[in-house]
This record gives C-alpha cells, structure tokens and sequence, in this order.
C-alpha cells in the first residue's frame, strides 16, 4: 500500500468511524476494480497460526466469502496419527480453533471437525489436541473410525477409483475447508491438501493398491470441491514423514498457504517445502494428474496471488 | 450389629462386583487406575508373590486366620456372581423351594481337585490353573459373554444419540475362549442357582485351601448351643449348606462368612466367637486336633507351593519355537507367560487398540486363551503401554512407554514379491507410513527415477505391526514373525538436521 492510498484509507475509515456509516462498503468502492476480483492464492508468512491464518484470510476476502449463513461446515484437518503438536505430524489445533471460530462468526449453522485416521482414532484426537480445541471453538467432532460413517458415492470423472465411501459429514455439509498440515511423505512424495483427502475416504489400502497418485487425484474429482484449501506450514515435517520419529524431523517455518484452487496450493507449497528438503512439483504426479481432469492448475502465475511477510 | 456388618457385606460385595464388570468390560476402560482392583485376588497375588503381591497375598492369608473365609464374600467376584445367581435364583422359588438344607462335604472330591490344581501350578505354570482359578475365569466370563452385551447395547444406543455415543467396531468373541467361557458360566450358574455356593465349596481350589486354612480361625461362627431352639432358620438361609443343626456346628471349611444366619436367628444364637472358648468346650478333642493339622496342612501347602514357584525362578524358554501369535510387550517369553498367566484377560480388555485376543492355538494346544496379538484389525500403539501394566500376575511385566518402545515382540519379514511397488511399478509405501521406528525407510529404485521402495532393517523393528495392519495387498508384503522369546530392538536412528531459515515463498 502507498503513502497516498494509505492516507487516503485512513481518512475515509476516520470519516466512516466518527458518522458511524458502514466503512467496508466505501472502502470497498475506493479499492476499485482491483478489489473485485479477489485473490486466488494467498501465502503468508513470518506469524504465529492464529495471526497467520487472519492475514491469510482477511487477503482471502474473509470467511463469508467462503462461508454463508445458515449452512453446515466441515471443516477437515489432518488428525492422522497419534502424537502431540510439536511432532507437525497433524494440523495445528489453534489454527483449526481459530478456523472453527471464523466459521462459526461467518453465520455457520454448525462446524464439523473429523479425520479418519492411522493411529487409533481415540489417541489421535486426543493427542492432536485437535479434539479439545475444535469443540472449545463450538465444533462439533464427528467420529470417523468405522465403515458405518462412510457412504459411497461416484466419481465419474476418476481414472482409477471410480467409486468411494466418503465420510457421511462431507457428504451431507454445504461446504467443507481442507486444513492440512505439510509434510514430506515416504508412499505419495508429499502430504498436502490432496493427500488430506485420504482422510475423508474409508478404505484407503483400495488407493495404494490401484496406483496411489492417479487415485489421490481421482479422490479430489468428487463433486463437491473444497470451498479453501488451508496449508498449515507453521511446522513442517521435512523427513521421516507422514509420521515422523523426533521434532527432529520438524522446521519452524512459520508459513499459510491459503487457495481456493487445490493443485495451485499444494504446487505453492511444494516450492515453499523445496526451500528446505529438494521435492519438485513436477516430481509430484498427482498434481499434473488432477490438473488433466482441470480439478486446478499448477500454473501459479496465472491466478491472483497475495505474498504477504509479517 | 451383625445386620450392621451384613450390610457392609452386601455393599462391599455389589463395589466389587460392578468394579471387575467395569474393568473387564469396555465400560470401565480408560478409568485411571481401574485394574488395581485385580491386584486384591489371591491367586494374582500369590503368583506375584515375589514381584509385588506379597503383601496382599500375606493380607488374606491372615484375614482368613482371623475370621475365616470373607474372602470369598467380599473379594471373590465369581463367588459374589454366585450371590447373586441364587438370590434371582429364589425369586423364582416356591416358599418351599428357597429353603437350603444341610449337605455333607464332598471332602474328598474337594481336597483332590484343590491339591492337583496347585500341582499343576507348581509343575506346569499357570496356563492349566487358568481353566479353575476363580479370578480368571470370572474375567474371561465378562469378556467374552458381558463386554459383547455391552458392546451391542452401545451400538444399538449409538444409532440414537449420534452424536454423543460412537460405534464400537470391537467383537471381542474368540469362539475357543467363548465356549469355555460359556460353559464354565453354565456350570456356575446351574449349580449356584440350585445349591448356592456349592461351586465354591466343591470345586474351587480357592475355596477349598482358604476353607482349610480357616479351620484354625481366631473367631468364627458357631451356634450357641443354650439359646437354639432348632428352628432351622439359619440352615433355610445358608447358601454354603454348612450349618448342622442337628449337632449344632458350622461348618468353616464351607463356611463364607456372608452373615445370613447371624441375622435371621430371632435368639442371636449364631455369633462370632473365640476359637479357643469352643475348643475348651468341646468333648470331641479328636476333632480338634484333627482340624489342626488340616489346617497347618494347608498353610504349609500353600507355602510350599509359593517357595517352590520362587525357587523355579524364571525359564528364557527356547527362542527357536514355533508360535504363531505374538506375545505381548512386558511378557518377555512364551515361557514366561506359561508360568505366570492364568488368562484372566484384563490385558485382553484393557488394550484400546484391541488387538490382543485369548489363544486358540497360536501356542500350540496346551497353551490356550493366554493372550496374543494379531494386526488384522489394528496395531500396537508406540505410545502405549497399557497391557503390561494392567497384569497382576507380573505375567506381564510392567514398562514405561520408553522401555516398551525397545521390546522387540516381532521381527518384520519384507516379501518382495507381494509388495505392490514391485508388482505394479506405482507408489505405495504404506507400510514406510505406518512405521514409528523407521525400521522401514523408502530408497529410491535404480533404473526407475522416482519411484521408490521400502526397505527393512528387521533389527530396529519392534514388531508392533504397523506395517503388516496396513499393507493393502494380499498376501501381505509386510509380515511380522512372532518371537517366542522377545528381543531388544536397536535404537532408531537420530537424524538430525540444521534448523534453517527461510526468508522467501519459494514461488
């Protein structure tokens, strides 16, 4: 923001603030065009989660953009495995809070939290302290542990899975928001927010079974898409991932990546991840793979991108 | 004051009770603490004896030298199922038909039963005493009978409330521990029903060595022979049938000291009294002396029994046996686990991951329902070490989380050929996902850039079968082979990196 523009806002906002009329709409109408399209991918960095995640979607165009009033959320972390924050194995719990709470502001009529995970269920909810913070925030947490939560659905523009069960919460949501964490991962190369669908799907040994990368593409193919795709990269797991041993395996870096379009993200963020450990987006097949079937782009230049440093 | 101390009883008894239900169902699990209850069992504590239970064994050793055999009232849960068994039992009685009537001890049945049990204790483990040890086989009754009503009540309320009560995917049912479960249900339940607690007095090795040991009593229960009338309402009420009206004693060996008697004698005939007022008393000094001797042979027993386990000390066992389940972390090996475990299946309930299950065969014929592990429907948990805490026998020796992160219980076995990056040239890794200790690592495939395959270091795997749980072909790729005598598994490797900074996206 220049000097100029940054007066300009202030003066309207002092104006707004002391007649007491709605300041959003003007300043809104002062941005412009620019601020009619708003932005496709917004990365920030330098923050702790929660004032990570409010820059990232405040650049996004805020929760209501996403999240209309009245309807049900899922909201869909990372809850794989068995193990406390430090270990960047699974989402950060005050960034799921603080997205539950986002949510729940934007007019949500109820917030579900689920995962269906690796360790056993009750552990990794537990230990997470995803279950604790999400139902703190007004969430509810579903149970994703058994067959019986799951429903099968099509997939007809899959390659290989043309047929899934689907956790029952994102099947009967409105809109749900992908909240991984990133990760390096010793089967499918990398952990984002393609991976994460793993977490929705129950049986998981059909995707490793019938080509892992074609099927963690055919999974996202599902009609109903992520409203945001969320990235936490406050810790990320750099080796021995998906599970990790030690915070050994963990670097600060203290990063969101924040985007409506799933394959941009995970493409952005696997450029942020090469920063630390050499992965190439190109060496991610079920990027190129999804972006066959136009599910995103990996094409970063061609979208409306914020890079915000605190 | 006896209807005081008979109320105190029955309460103690119902705590009891419902305490083992909520330990040995999936009702009680994760309440802290909950399987401390199964440390105050004698057998538990007699086999523990030089592992920590001495104190509690001594305790009702001594307890049933002062007032006989509350043991088996208060602390017994299958003699208080039996309790309650014959109180449903007569509600369903003719007036008539609730009255217990004096029996005779089957004398010689009992001290047969009660003297091959411990020899085979002594001389075989406690894999065998598991089919009779009282404890034991009330646990293996609500696990494998009451935890599978449990479960479906919980399932059929968890179609109601949704939200708040979730499904539980866990059958507990191992048909070969469920059939001798049943059975010895019937057997109880059958003989309690008709006869109170002619079970215990009859068949129980317990029942018959306290009976003994309670021979010498400081007090016990004898009829005041001025003030009985004969009026037989104490016999009407003695689920032991033990009380002789007719030559005015009670029996100790039978008797479980429930009280019933001392509160419907309208005379107060029936009273604690000092052993040695009735023995001055007595005109039989032959039975006295005889009782004596009964008694003090019990007691040296029992002694016997607990030094000769102690001298016998611990066997490694052969590590070269063939077993086809895997022993559980703290059980250190199959031998361990014979000599000590009576199959009570605290361990069995207490697993959250619910992988251990009663053997049917996976040691072989002679070793059944001891408990093991299968990774069909889930694995061992690297930050659990709830099983070999829960054990009272010391079968399984208590570890921390860290010490339990090094027992080797399995060795993985990588099967190439059935692993699906081989078969079908695609990513996988899986079982690399899965695998806490990174004993399984990827490498890259020589020829093919960019597609890698795991590969094993079968010496830093614990065995907790993360890796064959989840191996999605069939036949597994990811195989763990149980050990018959557990390892120590090297330490994973500490990889270390530089904290590094980065100051741009990257894009």
């Amino acid at each position: 923001m220049r000097r100029r523009e940054f007066l300009k806002t202030a003066l309207v906002g002092a104006v707004a603030g002391a007649v007491k009329i709605d300041g959003n709409t003007i300043l809104a109408a002062d941005k412009g065009a620019e601020a009619q399209t708003p932005n496709d991918l917004v990365a920030v960095m330098g923050g702790e989660p929660v004032e990570l995640y409010r820059k990232g979607i405040e650049a996004m165009g805020g929760m209501k953009r996403f999240v209309k009033k009245g309807q049900k959320v899922v909201v869909k972390p990372n809850i794989g495995w068995d193990k406390t924050p430090e270990y960047g194995a699974n989402t950060n719990p005050l960034l799921v809070g603080e997205i539950v709470k986002d949510c729940l502001k934007a007019g949500a009529a109820e917030v579900v939290v689920f995962d269906h995970t690796c360790d056993e269920w009750e552990g990794c909810y537990k230990n997470s302290g995803i279950a604790e913070a999400a139902e703190k925030a007004g969430a509810k947490v579903a149970y994703g542990h058994d067959e019986k939560y799951y429903k099968e659905v099509e997939l007809p523009l899959a390659v290989n899975m043309k047929k899934a069960k689907i956790h029952e919460a994102i099947i009967n949501c409105d809109v749900w928001i992908n909240v991984p964490v990133l990760k390096n991962h010793g089967g499918a190369k990398m952990t984002i927010s393609m991976k994460n669908y793993m977490g929705i799907v129950w049986d998981r040994g059909y995707l490793h079974k019938h080509n892992l990368q074609q099927c963690i593409a055919d999974a996202t193919t599902y009609e109903k898409r992520p409203v945001l795709n969320i990235v936490d990269a406050y810790r990320i797991m750099t080796q021995n991932g998906p599970k990790g041993k030690t915070t050994n395996d963990v670097q600060l870096a203290k990063a969101i990546f924040m985007s409506t379009d799933i394959v941009a993200v995970d493409t952005a963020a696997t450029k942020f991840f090469s920063q630390y450990k050499e992965m190439s987006p190109e060496n991610l097949p079920y990027l190129s793979m999804a972006q066959n079937v136009k599910v995103g782009t990996m094409d970063i230049n061609s979208l409306k991108v914020e890079r915000i440093k605190l | 004051m006896y209807k005081v101390l008979r109320w105190i009883r029955v309460g103690v008894a119902i705590a009891t009770l419902l305490l083992f239900i909520l330990a040995f169902t999936f009702v009680g699990r994760g309440i802290e603490g909950i399987y401390t209850i199964t440390r105050f069992q004698f057998i538990p504590a007699m086999i523990s004896f030089l592992t920590g239970g001495a104190f509690v064994f001594l305790f009702f050793v001594v307890l049933t030298l002062l007032f006989g055999r509350v043991y088996c009232s208060l602390f017994c849960p299958l003699g208080i199922m039996q309790d309650g068994v014959a109180k449903v039992a007569s509600w369903f009685k003719s007036k008539k038909g609730k009255r217990f009537k004096y029996s005779k001890p089957h004398t010689t049945l009992r001290v047969i039963v009660c003297v091959v049990s411990f020899a085979v204790l002594v001389l075989f483990g406690a894999r065998f005493f598991a089919w009779i040890d009282p404890y034991s086989n009330f646990g293996k009754i609500a696990s494998q009978l009451i935890d599978p009503l449990f479960i479906g009540a919980n399932n059929l309320l968890s179609e109601i409330f949704s939200d708040s009560i979730f499904h539980r995917s866990h059958n507990p049912i191992i048909w070969g521990s469920f059939i001798f479960g049943a059975a010895f249900c019937l057997l109880v339940v059958v003989m309690s029903a008709f006869r109170g607690r002619l079970y215990c007095n009859t068949i129980c090795p317990v029942g018959t060595l306290l009976g003994y040991i309670s021979k010498i009593s400081l007090f016990k229960l004898a009829i005041s022979k001025d003030e009985c009338i004969k009026c037989n309402a104490c016999v009407n009420v003695c689920k032991s049938e033990c009380i002789d009206v007719k030559s005015g004693e009670v029996d100790e060996s039978r008797c479980v000291v429930c009280l019933n008697c001392t509160t419907v004698c309208k005379k107060h005939g029936l009273k604690f009294v000092r052993r040695s007022k009735i023995n001055g008393e007595s005109a039989d000094k032959g039975a006295v002396m005889q009782g004596r001797r009964e008694a003090i042979g019990a007691i040296a027993g029992l002694g016997a029994v607990v030094v000769a386990r102690g001298i016998q000390g611990n066997k490694a066992g052969d590590p070269a046996r063939e077993i086809t389940g895997i022993i559980p972390p703290g059980a250190r090996s199959l031998e361990h686990l014979k000599a000590n475990c009576t199959a009570c299946q605290a361990c069995v309930e207490a697993c959250p991951n619910r992988i251990i299950t009663p053997a049917f065969g996976e040691y072989g014929a002679a070793n059944l329902m001891l408990p093991t592990i299968h990774y069909k429907k889930q694995f061992c948990g690297f930050n659990c070490n709830v099983c070999s805490n829960v054990c009272p026998n010391g079968a399984l020796k208590s570890l921390s989380v860290e010490e339990k992160r090094k027992v080797q219980i399995g060795r993985v076995e990588f099967i190439e050929k059935n692993c699906i990056v081989f078969k079908h040239n695609t990513d996988c890794g899986a079982c690399d996902e899965h695998c806490p200790t990174k004993a399984i690592t990827m490498k890259e495939w020589e020829g093919k850039p960019g597609l890698y395959f795991p590969t094993v270091n079968p010496n830093m795997c614990i065995g907790c079968g993360g890796c064959e749980y989840v191996c999605p072909e069939s036949p597994k790729a990811m195989v763990i082979r149980p050990l018959a005598v557990h390892g120590e598994a090297i330490p994973p490797k500490q990889d270390l990196q530089e904290e590094k900074k980065v100051d741009d996206f990257g894009f």
